[in-house]
């Protein structure tokens, strides 16, 4: 045997110790059962995962998916053409605005964050921001946007320009170029930064309470009350049980443009 | 292009606006002095620059050996584990502070120091391996073999043939790890105990009393390292490829 493989004991204890037991304890949590004492009792029991769909936790997980997919479709939608503007620049120029773009990140997330939620008190165009939904994108949109151009600028710079001066002077129009030819090019890894973005916004925490106010309810309070205040465990497990579920599926689906997403990446 | 590179711009100046505000606001005389005083801010700092640290170290000299062990494996089980090592990256931050924290209750660790480093240790070691992973695949094996060649022991290649070409990726892995662990509230908050206040957590406890200037005038410290070590590693960057045959 290769004596290199010795080297993977770390990778190994990590896998086992820090990711395959805590979620098979989360699992077997969310099967159990709380009594009136607040004791737990394993088991196989539904009660949690069938309260999850009371409507007062129900309309959490609702609220929450309509967040994050709008968060989502709203991010891809203005990351794209900055990407694209991005993907038709000499290598040194890009690298120069993709610098700009990352600069503001390099200081503490929460600090960041509030200084956005300073600019959000300004009523920028007029409006409201603070404790709104609106908001609440805005904020998302802000913290998100770099994690999204990134993928899509390396997905769109390997479409020639020729490509697309070829599709223009057969007289395709803009809208033309976008739908028949850069969109069937870069369907993947737009599917890829999509769950990139809409995965981790299901479980975001500080975004809704900090610019929303904590007023509504999203997941991410919810399973803090849970584990934190209320400390029922089987609730909350279930709650993530199904979250997990959901992101692996999703990520199963889409696996093949991950993989893709990945060896561009390297 | 024009209208793109105007909308570009303008994105730009989005990013940028809450930038301009902690610079603004926390480059001022009576912001660094009220920082200087409060010495529960500088406290909660030093604290998290030392776990970073830790963090930093043990994440990438494992992940370093994780990088090494993955070739050796067949292709199909190397894609095992490069995607479970894709996992935290991808999955919302929230579940695994949680987990963690049933996880730890139940072995019997209380909340402290040690399950911070943990922790922190869990989420930065992917990143690593993957930074890391490109480095190793990059090697160019007949300088060790040369080197061996020429008498050099396994430490000896280690050291004077093999480190010196991964050193970027090392460079480049352990600052991940350092401004990953520096910068994460979530999971920090869910398995930290009463006493372990890191940077983040101390700002979040902080803003429910609204904040005062001198969290802005951290920031621009913060600010300040990042914009020296990008700068820093650039130079060295350069420097070390020209200097290459």
């Amino acid at each position: 045997m290769d004596r290199r493989r010795l080297l993977i004991i770390p990778y190994a204890l990590w896998l086992l110790g820090l990711l395959a037991a805590p979620f098979t304890l989360i699992l077997i949590a969310s099967f159990a059962q709380k009594d009136d004492l607040g004791l737990l009792h394993y088991g196989l029991h539904f009660d949690s995962y069938a309260q999850l769909f009371d409507p007062l936790y129900f309309q959490i997980f609702l609220r929450t998916l309509l967040m994050a997919t709008l968060h989502s479709v709203l991010t891809l939608l203005v990351a794209y053409p900055a990407a694209f503007f991005l993907s038709r620049l000499p290598r040194k120029e890009a690298a120069f605005y993709l610098t700009l773009l990352l600069v503001p990140f390099w200081t503490n997330y929460l600090i960041r964050l509030l200084a956005f939620m300073d600019v959000l008190r300004l009523q920028p165009f007029g409006i409201e921001w603070t404790f709104q939904f609106h908001g609440i994108l805005a904020a998302m949109l802000y913290n998100y946007l770099p994690f999204a151009v990134l993928p899509l600028y390396s997905a769109l710079e390997k479409v020639p320009s020729s490509v697309i001066e070829a599709a223009q002077d057969l007289g395709a129009s803009r809208r033309k170029v976008l739908t028949k030819v850069l969109w069937p090019m870069t369907r993947r890894p737009v599917t890829a930064t999509f769950l990139l973005v809409f995965i981790p916004a299901l479980g975001e925490f500080l975004i809704p309470v900090l610019v929303g106010g904590g007023q509504n309810f999203y997941l991410g309070s919810f399973l803090q009350q849970q584990f934190l205040t209320f400390r029922n465990w089987p609730l909350g497990s279930a709650a993530i049980s199904l979250l997990v579920l959901l992101a692996i599926l999703m990520l199963l689906f889409s696996g093949k443009a991950l993989a893709e997403e990945e060896e561009m990446a390297t | 292009m024009k209208a793109l590179k105007i909308y570009f711009w303008a994105l730009l100046a989005f990013l940028w606006a809450p930038l301009f505000v902690v610079l603004v606001k926390g480059s001022t005389l009576t912001a660094f002095e009220k920082l200087l005083h409060n010495s529960e801010v500088i406290q909660a700092f030093r604290s998290s620059l030392v776990l970073a640290a830790a963090t930093a170290v043990i994440s990438t000299v494992l992940g370093l050996a994780t990088a090494f062990a993955l070739p050796a494996f067949p292709p199909r089980l190397r894609r095992i584990f490069t995607g479970s090592l894709l996992l935290p990256l991808v999955l919302p931050e929230i579940a695994f502070g949680i987990a963690y924290l049933v996880w730890y209750q139940q072995l019997g660790l209380a909340p402290g120091w040690f399950t911070l480093l943990l922790s922190h240790f869990a989420f930065t070691f992917c990143f690593v391996v993957l930074v890391l992973k490109t480095s190793v695949a990059k090697i160019d094996h007949s300088l060790s073999d040369s080197a061996r060649d020429l008498g050099a022991g396994s430490w000896g290649v280690f050291r004077h043939a093999l480190l010196p070409q991964l050193m970027p990726g090392i460079v480049a892995g352990a600052m991940m790890a350092f401004s990953l662990s520096l910068d994460d509230f979530l999971i920090t908050f869910f398995v930290k105990g009463i006493d372990q206040l890191t940077l983040p957590v101390k700002i979040y406890s902080m803003m429910h009393l609204r904040l005062g200037p001198e969290i802005y005038a951290l920031s621009v410290v913060l600010f300040a390292i990042s914009l020296i070590s990008v700068i820093f590693t650039q130079l060295w960057y350069a420097t070390s490829h020209r200097s290459r045959p």
